[in-house]
């Protein structure tokens, strides 16, 4: 297979003003978990490319918003994360969760400002999701008809198998930023395959024993809680501009892992290996046997630039636990926790060597069977970027 | 908290130990069933049973159970103080 994305299209800024505005400005995208915005007024910001996004909790609903005032374009919000009224610190200007400015100081003094050019000084606004605790935006734009059921059509065929698997999702074990200095696709395509995992990996996933690939072209099974037990080596499948793959654990090691840890054995979900799913453009969601959820956000900030960020989570439903059954629940997930670190430092690394020198690339390079779903990945970009905004 | 008590519960702790074939002076990392999983289930006892926390990188300085068990007993001494 021959990759669909030039080189260049890694290092060139008109390039990345055109995958901003034309693949993350017009689908749904991964903006991170509900944790921390229960509360009203709980607040957390996203940066996309130079874009600030404002999420926020205005008495129980989930709004979103470029963070800019109408005004005079300050910030709204300038922490990354709290809790307080969405209100301009420069001239005091409050909104409400529609976007509008409910309270203007000396208004009577802004003589264009009446009810009825009010809706002029509305937030750019997102349109908002939760699946579990995952929260998804999407752009809004004028005259552009979301249609309720366009997340789920967006996650085709994942859409089922990824609630089920995020409503397991329990207490949120890690939380980590990551600046790489790599362009965002190369970090998505180093999510997309495994074969760099004997050399970038070897003493960390390359340890699992997990089984090579074979292909499938069918459809991943809608309940992943009800899959083949017959199930034999690695397996790609794809749904709309998303992939997954599935990777039977060793039996031996399963067994081993269920005897050991007895106190996961009433979780929801029961994986019979890893899974793990890439939901175009930046949202990543992984589990290994439905005892933790390994979720990534893929936020660019430059063509040069992106912010990676983890979410840990447990599974949710174990019931009482023992003390011993408590401590071993600390030391497993302590050491996940500790294992995705480590896979992120060793992926964020061989990302950055490759940005530094895939200025100087001749040809397109080639794509081995192991790595079809970059070209899935390739097919879906060109779609977007063809596509009118 | 005496040395034999610990060792039994370590045989206790990892999967596929015999009771009474270990003792004090037995390197833990030489054992056939010393790997990762070993490792965290070892780190649960001794939360468990002692109400410390080791990091397994602690542990790269013990040779044997009373090694383990030597900086186990540290760390409660310097817990109560």
């Amino acid at each position: 297979m021959k990759p669909l994305i030039q080189p260049r299209d890694y290092t060139d800024p008109a390039c990345f003003r055109a995958e901003l505005e034309r693949v993350f400005l017009r689908r749904w995208i991964f903006a991170g978990s509900t944790g921390g915005l229960e509360n009203d007024e709980d607040f957390r910001c996203i940066e996309l490319g130079g874009i600030s996004v404002v999420l926020q909790n205005f008495q129980g609903t989930l709004r979103a918003f470029n963070n800019v005032c109408s005004h005079r374009f300050a910030r709204l919000q300038t922490a990354a994360s709290g809790n307080r009224q969405l209100k301009c610190p420069y001239h005091g200007w409050i909104y409400n969760g529609d976007g509008l400015p409910y309270a203007i100081p000396h208004k009577p003094l802004i003589s264009e400002i009446t009810p009825a050019t009010l809706c002029d000084y509305r937030l750019s606004r997102w349109h908002v999701r939760t699946v579990g605790a995952l929260i998804f935006i999407r752009k809004e734009h004028a005259g552009e008809v979301v249609e309720d059921d366009d997340l789920e059509r967006q996650f085709s065929d994942y859409f089922t198998p990824l609630t089920e698997l995020a409503v397991a999702c329990g207490e949120l074990v890690e939380n980590t930023d990551h600046i790489v200095n790599a362009n965002w696709k190369l970090v998505v395509e180093n999510t997309l395959e495994g074969y760099h995992v004997d050399c970038v990996h070897p003493t960390t996933i390359g340890k699992l024993g997990m089984a090579g690939l074979t292909k499938s072209p069918a459809p991943i099974e809608a309940s992943p809680s009800h899959e083949s037990a017959s199930v034999q080596g690695s397996r790609f499948t794809f749904a709309g501009q998303n992939s997954a793959v599935f990777s039977p654990l060793d039996a031996t090691v399963s067994e081993r892992m269920d005897r050991t840890y007895k106190f996961l054995a009433a979780r929801p979900q029961k994986l019979s290996g890893y899974r793990h799913f890439y939901f175009f453009p930046n949202f990543v969601f992984a589990s290994t046997r439905g005892e933790s959820f390994s979720i990534q956000r893929v936020l660019p900030i430059d063509e040069r630039t992106t912010q990676l960020t983890s979410f840990l989570f447990a599974t949710n439903g174990l019931g009482e636990l023992t003390k011993m059954e408590a401590a071993l629940k600390r030391q497993f997930y302590a050491s996940a926790a500790e294992f995705v670190q480590a896979i992120f430092a060793e992926d964020a690394a061989i990302c950055e060597q490759v940005q530094r020198s895939i200025g100087f690339a001749h040809g397109v390079g080639v794509l081995s069977d192991e790595e079809e779903r970059i070209c899935a990945f390739h097919q879906a970009y060109q779609a977007a970027l063809a596509a009118n905004p | 908290m005496p040395v034999d008590q610990f060792v039994r519960h370590f045989e206790n702790a990892v999967e596929g130990i015999t009771p009474g074939s270990l003792n004090p002076d037995t390197q833990y990392h030489k054992i056939a069933q010393w790997d990762s999983l070993a490792l965290l289930c070892l780190l649960a006892m001794i939360d468990c049973e002692y109400d410390v926390q080791v990091g397994g990188m602690e542990l790269k300085s013990c040779d044997t159970l009373r090694d383990i068990y030597g900086l186990v007993a540290a760390k409660k001494l310097s817990a109560a103080a």
